[in-house]
């Protein structure tokens, strides 16, 4: 990574999103104090990442997870408890936590090692969200996670960073990082290219134009006419910002005589920032 | 302050990762081995201390190995917010709770087998001593080279480190710097040849030396669980 700078606050869910090989787990490890910046500072809450005092702070959920197969979940979360809790009522209630947050009171009992991904996952998360004093790192953690219960994980992510906690989630699913994220950090090759509130991206709308073949040479044309156009399979999508219309684009391409087969307005995606 | 759920828990994960890993099951049945075919000679007193010895080292070699194996294991230890020597201390007293009853039950029934009148607890006690030397260097090394190279190197050194330095520098006396290099490698390392030789005939530069290499073995593991970058190769 190489000059990649931003500063978060409790309460926020930041998405991490990047093509492989942009950093995220990079990103992820160094905020963990896993790995130690070669040059630059991360901190966290105050402390330098890796310092006990930042670790404290810190819970890690990565992708694969990394726990013990020999233990069943429920003795892995005992263990984690055990060193946040000072008396025994406190371990029992972190434990039991952490069993409702990851959604595991079905197979806590079972060997780590007969788990599935998703359970591993879900695992991974309660344990994160165990060990979190105020910053949650999760790592593509929802991936492998049946649809009902990512919806449920993800009510649980929503209210952790609601309680004036940070959540800092990496993942390439798109759906889940605009559905939970305040606000997104596009990376790509170790930089941050885009740093953007999901709530403004979403509002903003793209006009999606289907060309006819004859009228595909003219894509050049477009791009350069209209800022922020990218192509598309086939045709162009145009942000609708500054306040230009469809009408406009429409006799835009009437005038240039570019024909036009079919027009569709959306929402802004969150795969519009990834894939200009 | 150190909460004492913590070093409880230490204990418990480590008694947790020895006995729900094949290895040190096997190991403890070839220990079983071992003190069968003893029992049925008769043996002497010093051969049942040497065979106490023996099973305790194997068993305590590849229990430790375990203990900060890469993958979850040191992940674990790393993960947990601790003083330094809570994690290897209370993880090589786990797996020494897994290695002591063994050691003291196969102790016992070579005494009773011995029609000599072999005692029980000399040999049990300098058995255990030793196992937690072999064991906290053992659990030091495992991070960086695996579990298994490190099992299978206590292992080694306790099967063959029951020959003292003179037996090796008459096997080695035509290889005059090689024999150099063994006979000094004989002296220094915790071998079980000075457990043998302190159960045999007291003094403290035995124990003295088995005390140093478990401190040296446990700073080295706590070493690995400080700073940033951990191996994260993991083993079955």
């Amino acid at each position: 990574m190489e000059g990649c700078s931003f500063a978060a606050e409790r309460g926020e869910i930041i998405g991490v999103v990047g093509p492989n090989g942009a950093g995220k787990t990079t990103l992820m490890r160094l905020l963990a104090g896993e790995i130690a910046p070669t040059s630059g500072a991360v901190t966290v809450a105050g402390f330098r990442a890796g310092t006990p005092e930042a670790r404290r702070t810190v819970g890690l959920a990565e992708d694969p997870p990394l726990a013990p197969p020999e233990l069943t979940g429920l003795e892995w979360l005992t263990y984690l408890a055990s060193h946040r809790a000072r008396t025994p009522p406190q371990r029992v209630a972190l434990v039991r936590w952490a069993i409702e947050f990851g959604v595991l009171a079905e197979f806590a009992g079972r060997r780590i090692g007969e788990y599935s991904r998703g359970m591993a996952q879900r695992l991974a998360l309660a344990a994160a969200a165990l060990l979190a004093g105020g910053v949650l790192l999760l790592d593509e953690v929802l991936a492998g996670v049946d649809p009902i219960v990512a919806r449920t994980l993800r009510g649980a992510i929503a209210s952790f960073a609601a309680s004036e906690r940070l959540v800092v989630l990496a993942s390439h699913d798109l759906g889940t990082v605009e559905r939970l994220a305040t606000r997104v950090l596009v990376l790509s090759r170790g930089h941050v290219v885009s740093d953007v509130s999901t709530a403004a991206l979403l509002k903003e709308r793209v006009a999606e134009l289907s060309l006819n073949g004859g009228a595909m040479g003219r894509i050049e044309w477009l791009l350069t006419r209209y800022a922020g156009a990218a192509r598309t399979g086939d045709g162009i999508a145009i942000p609708l910002t500054h306040g230009l219309t469809l009408e406009e684009i429409l006799a835009t391409c009437r005038v240039e005589r570019i024909p036009v087969a079919a027009t569709r307005v959306r929402y802004r995606a969150l795969e519009d920032l990834l894939v200009p | 302050m150190v909460s004492l759920l913590a070093a409880k828990a230490e204990v418990v994960f480590g008694v947790q990762l020895v006995t729900r890993h094949r290895a040190p099951r096997l190991a403890a049945l070839l220990g079983l081995g071992i003190a069968a075919l003893a029992a049925a000679s008769e043996p002497s007193p010093e051969r049942v201390a040497r065979v106490v010895l023996l099973i305790a080292g194997t068993l305590a070699a590849v229990s430790a190995s375990r203990l900060l194996s890469p993958g979850p294991a040191l992940a674990a230890a790393r993960i947990v917010v601790a003083p330094w020597w809570l994690v290897p201390t209370g993880r090589l007293a786990g797996a020494l709770c897994v290695v002591a009853p063994v050691t003291a039950g196969m102790g016992l029934a070579l005494a009773t087998a011995s029609s000599q009148g072999a005692p029980v607890l000399g040999p049990v006690a300098v058995a255990l001593a030793y196992s937690a030397c072999v064991a906290a260097c053992t659990m030091a090394v495992a991070p960086w080279w695996g579990a298994s190279a490190a099992a299978s190197v206590g292992f080694l050194g306790v099967w063959f480190g029951v020959a003292p330095p003179s037996a090796m520098a008459a096997l080695f006396a035509g290889w005059l710097p090689f024999q150099r290099v063994v006979i000094w490698l004989w002296n220094v390392l915790p071998l079980p040849w000075r457990a043998t030789r302190w159960f045999a005939s007291g003094g403290w530069g035995d124990p003295l030396l088995l005390a140093a290499w478990t401190l040296i073995g446990l700073g080295v593991a706590a070493m690995h669980l400080a700073g940033p970058g951990r191996p994260r190769r993991a083993e079955s």
